[in-house]
This record gives C-alpha cells, structure tokens and sequence, in this order.
C-alpha cells in the first residue's frame, strides 16, 4: 500500500493507493496519527484505494477520534464502490463525512472549519 | 401433456462463475429453486410428465427432484450438446415427444406466472407457436412434434410473463419483486406466520428481534438479538444473523453468517461475499466475523461413507480366506449355482448388478457359506464403492411393483446386512415392511452399529432369506 502526501493551506491530502489492511496498519496509522500534530483537517483521497478490511476501518476511525479531538476532522473523497460498499455495511459511512470530489472535500472544510470555529 | 425444460450452459455461464458450486437452475429466488417454479408452472399447464434436459448430468437436480413424486409429476432427465437445436432435442426425445402436445421452456429465464389461474384450457384452442419470449428464452407450444417445422414467429396471447435472467441485478430485482408484490402467486417454501411473514422449519428468534413484512425466511436460522429483519428481506436456509445487524430490500443466501451490527440494504449475501443487488458490483470481505461462510461441522455423509466402507473392507479381508478355502470346495462339489441379480440402490430407481454365488443350504458346506456370510462378499465390494450401506434396508429386486413402492418410501438406503435380518423377520410380509420403514426412519450410526452386532451375534439367517 502506498501513501501520498499533499497539503492545501490547513488541510492535509493523503490518497491511499492500493489496500489498506491488517498487514498495513503498522506503516499507515503513525504516518497519519503524526500528520495530525501539523493539521487536524484531513481529506483522504479513495480513488485509488482497492479495498479495505476491518482493521483498515480501524486505522481511519482512531484518525477520526484523533482528529476531532483536536478540533479538527477526517472526510473521504472519491470513494470507490467496493470501498463504498464495506462502509455502508459497517455502518462507517453514517460516522465518515464522504464527498464525491476532493476539491469538493477541501471546500467543505473552507466552508464550514472546525478548528477555525473551535469545536 | 408433457413438458421438456432445456436449460443451457450458454444461457448460464455467468452464474456458474458468480456461484461456484451450485448448480444455476437450483439457484434459489425467494428461498425456492428456479427449476422448481418451472416445474410448477409446467404443472398448472396440466403436464404430467416433464423431462429436464441440461448440459452435464446433475446430482444436485437429480437429487432434489428425485422422480417428481414430491411435486407430483414424473420427472425424467436427458442431456444435450450446446449446439443442439430445438429440432435435435425433439428427435433425440422422440419417444418422450410422440403423440402428445408438448410445453417446451428453452432457456434460463425465470416466469411470473399465478398459482390461482388455470393455465390447463387454453391450449386446446392453441396452435403450435411461441407463446412468450425474453432475450434469454421461450415458452414454446407443439401440438404435435411433426409441426415443429411450421412454428409460428407470432407470440400469442399469454396470462404469464419471462424475465430473463442475465446477471445478478436480474436475480435480485425479481427476488424483490416476488417478494413484494408476487407473494401469493406462488407456492413458496415454509408457512405464513402473519401477512407477507413466511418463515421456515426451526427458525430461533432471538429477543428484540423485528421482522417487518415482507420477509422470507427459510429453515435452521438464527437471529440473535436486536436484530431487524426486513421490510423485503430474503433469509434462506442455514443462515445465522447476528445481533444488531440489519437487513432490508436484501437477500441473504443459503449457508451465510452475517456478524454484529452491519447494515445491509439492496445487497445480495452469498457467504463471504456482497452483491449491490442494484449496480451488480462485488466484494469479497476478508474479515470473518463481519461475513463467512457456514459449513456443516463435521461432513456426516462423507464421515457416514467412509466407515462403511473401511469396515466393509475390514470383513471383506476376514471372509476372503474362508471364501477361498469354502469356494474351492463348493466348486469341487459342483454344488452351488451362479446368479445374477439386479437391485434397487436407492429411491429414485437407481439399479445394481450383483453377480453372485448361491449355495446349496442342505448340505455340509452350504450352511458353512451362509453362516459365516461369505454370500455377501459381492454386497460388500458395493459397499467399498459406497453404492449401498453396510446396514440398511433390505435389497428390493427391480420389478414393477417395487418401484412404485419406492415412490413412497424416500428413506430407502438398502444395505449388505438388512435391518429385517437383524431383526429376523421374514422378508416380503407385512411385519418386515413396518420394521424396514421404522429403522429407516429413525436410522442413527448407532441404531446401525447396535443392528450389525445383532446380526453378528445371533447369527445367519440365511434359513428364512436369501440375498
């Protein structure tokens, strides 16, 4: 699985590229957990995320709680529809902002931003 | 009038690649065989006999439809390459064909049909035509099989509909259809609890379950608590759904365990994977406690098979010395007679050849023969091929008269050792009749064991039977 890294003024873009599974999170969770001292925004981009199991769930829900204990949130952007579907089944999709576009993610942070608003 | 259903591998290809390992005419929609709504349907057409035509035989169909006594009709099976037309099929049934009209179902399509109408009348104001056409089949109706040439292309008017059935979005939307709207036009399997609620044979429903209507659910289910079942679900048999998940406008299919609290809705379950009954779209789910497949614990048949077999290997081993050394003596003697004999092995008229000897029980070495069992060496080595069981019921001899004895007695497992024999009743009367249904009926590995040793310690008794 691969990891790419961009920044838009305050918020964070990783696309995930490949799987995230059991087998992953040992690389992946630090890498997004130390991102998150920087900025607390982040969009994770899906376009190119295969499939993700339970323990990959895992990794993005502790960045959620992470994130929003320091004001800030975790959104997707261009889910797959295998993705899609494993979220909708785990009921993840009621927990995860999920936008179409990341520019529209990245928008949705300019336009309504926890950390500017201090939640 | 009779009926051929010819459904082939071209028509199913791709389900065989979506469902490995289930045949696509035993794929269920609303907890029921396709095949078995054919079977209806030709039923209600006032056929008697169908004949089912595939492109390999199929012990899965042939097993659960058996000779059709359950459906009341007489099924028989045929096979065809898939380049066989209508026409080769006709002349390769002919005799099944002749002098009778004929319903032809051609394809892998699924028909709306209603179990209220009577479909019977109509045909004898029909001419030879198609009746009704989807992009996968037709429904075809011969007067006579020398009028297959002049068929007419002009659908006639018909009270019943063909969806085709192409991929699983076509599996799914009429599962939903039949389910939502279609429930009453079938005979489906299980027995209606509350309006739109079918619910199956040892179903356990656990507390704070909700099943809202329509819902079919089939048999050994369970449904642990808080779960919500419904509206439009589709749980078929040997299903567990653990507590807190959802389902709705779903189908879970036979063999799958859902786990904790997940959401399903317009999805189809099949084990370990999830179909989006809507794009078609698929997901194999690693993590075994959110999907898996339910496999029996221990595989009993195999399990069953297998100690018949190893201990009839082990007699076999015991006797053939004695059979050897006695045969010998037999021959010299000339006093023994070869037979060939030709029995039931099972209930839906599977047949047996047993070339045997036969002994003179009057003398000396005759009663040495049958008391130490050597007469069922041949029984035994059908017992090596798992062809019968080492104990079961006693061997009916293919006459007329026991076949349509068969047709009421689906428990039939004959055996090498009989459970009349254990019980030392004379075979043929009333009271090893009574005796070989009980046993049958109530047969265990160690109602068998226990009857084997009594044949073993009582002894032969050869004096009131012969093979």
């Amino acid at each position: 699985m691969k990891i790419e890294h961009t920044s838009q003024n305050t918020i964070q873009v990783f696309k995930f590229i490949g799987r995230l599974i059991a087998s992953e999170v040992k690389a992946v969770q630090p890498e997004i957990l130390s991102k998150l001292e920087i900025s607390s925004n982040i969009v994770i981009n899906c376009s190119e995320l295969e499939y993700i199991d339970s323990s990959g769930l895992g990794i993005l829900v502790s960045g959620l709680k992470r994130a929003l204990n320091l004001n800030g949130d975790l959104r997707l952007a261009e889910v797959m529809p295998k993705v899609a579907m494993m979220l909708e089944l785990t009921r993840a999709d009621k927990v995860f902002k999920i936008y179409p576009t990341v520019a529209e993610a990245i928008s949705s942070f300019e336009t309504h931003n926890p950390q500017q608003e201090g939640i | 009038m009779r009926a051929l259903i010819c459904i082939r591998e071209k028509d199913y290809a791709w389900v065989t690649t979506t469902f490995p390992g289930r045949h696509p005419a035993m794929i269920r929609i609303c907890n029921k065989p396709l095949l078995e709504y054919l079977i209806d349907f030709v039923i209600l057409n006032g056929c008697t006999e169908v004949r089912l035509i595939l492109d390999e035989p199929s012990a899965e169909i042939e097993r659960y439809f058996g000779s059709g006594s359950r459906l009341g009709i007489e099924v028989s099976f045929s096979n065809s390459k898939p380049s066989d037309s209508i026409d080769t099929l006709l002349e390769k049934n002919s005799k099944f064909c002749q002098d009778e009209h004929l319903l032809i179902l051609d394809g892998f399509f699924f028909i709306h049909y209603d179990k209220e109408q009577d479909y019977r009348n109509w045909q004898e104001i029909s001419y030879t035509g198609r009746m009704s056409n989807c992009p996968t089949g037709t429904v075809l109706f011969v007067k006579n099989s020398a009028e297959m040439k002049n068929i007419s292309s002009v659908l006639t008017e018909v009270e019943f509909a063909l969806s085709a059935l192409e991929s699983i979005e076509d599996i799914f939307q009429i599962t939903m259809q039949v389910l939502a709207a279609e429930q009453n036009h079938y005979v489906l399997p299980g027995y209606s609890a509350d309006k739109g609620i079918i619910l199956g044979r040892n179903v356990e429903i656990g507390k704070d379950v909700t099943v809202n209507s329509p819902v079919i659910i089939g048999n050994n289910v369970r449904l642990l608590g808080e779960a919500v079942i419904g509206p439009c679900a589709v749980i078929e048999n040997n299903v567990i759904i653990d507590s807190g998940s959802q389902i709705e406008e779903s189908c879970v299919f036979e063999g799958s365990y859902l786990g904790r609290d997940l959401s399903v809705h317009s999805k189809i379950i099949s084990g370990k994977t999830i179909y989006d009954g809507l794009s078609g779209e698929s997901l194999n789910i690693t993590d075994a406690f959110l999907l898996s497949e339910i496999h029996p614990v221990l595989p009993w048949q195999f399990l069953r098979r297998l100690t018949s077999s190893v201990s009839a290997m082990v007699l076999t081993l015991l006797l053939c010395v004695p059979y050897l050394f006695i045969g010998l003596l037999l021959k010299s003697k000339g006093d023994y007679h070869r037979l060939q004999l030709d029995y039931y092995c099972g209930h839906n008229g599977e047949t047996l050849q047993v070339n045997t000897i036969v002994s003179n029980n009057q003398t000396f070495i005759g009663k040495l023969y049958s008391t130490l069992y050597l007469d069922r060496i041949p029984l035994l080595a059908q017992v090596i091929r798992g062809k019968i069981r080492l104990m079961g019921n006693s061997l009916l001899p293919v006459t007329d008269e026991n076949m349509q004895l068969l047709k009421d007695f689906p428990e039939y497992a004959p055996g090498a050792f009989s459970y009349s024999e254990a019980d030392d009743i004379t075979p043929g009367t009333i009271e090893s009749e009574v005796a070989e249904r009980f046993y049958a009926a109530h047969r265990s590995v160690i109602l068998d064991l226990r009857m084997l040793a009594k044949i073993f310690f009582t002894g032969p008794y050869s004096k009131k039977h012969q093979l």
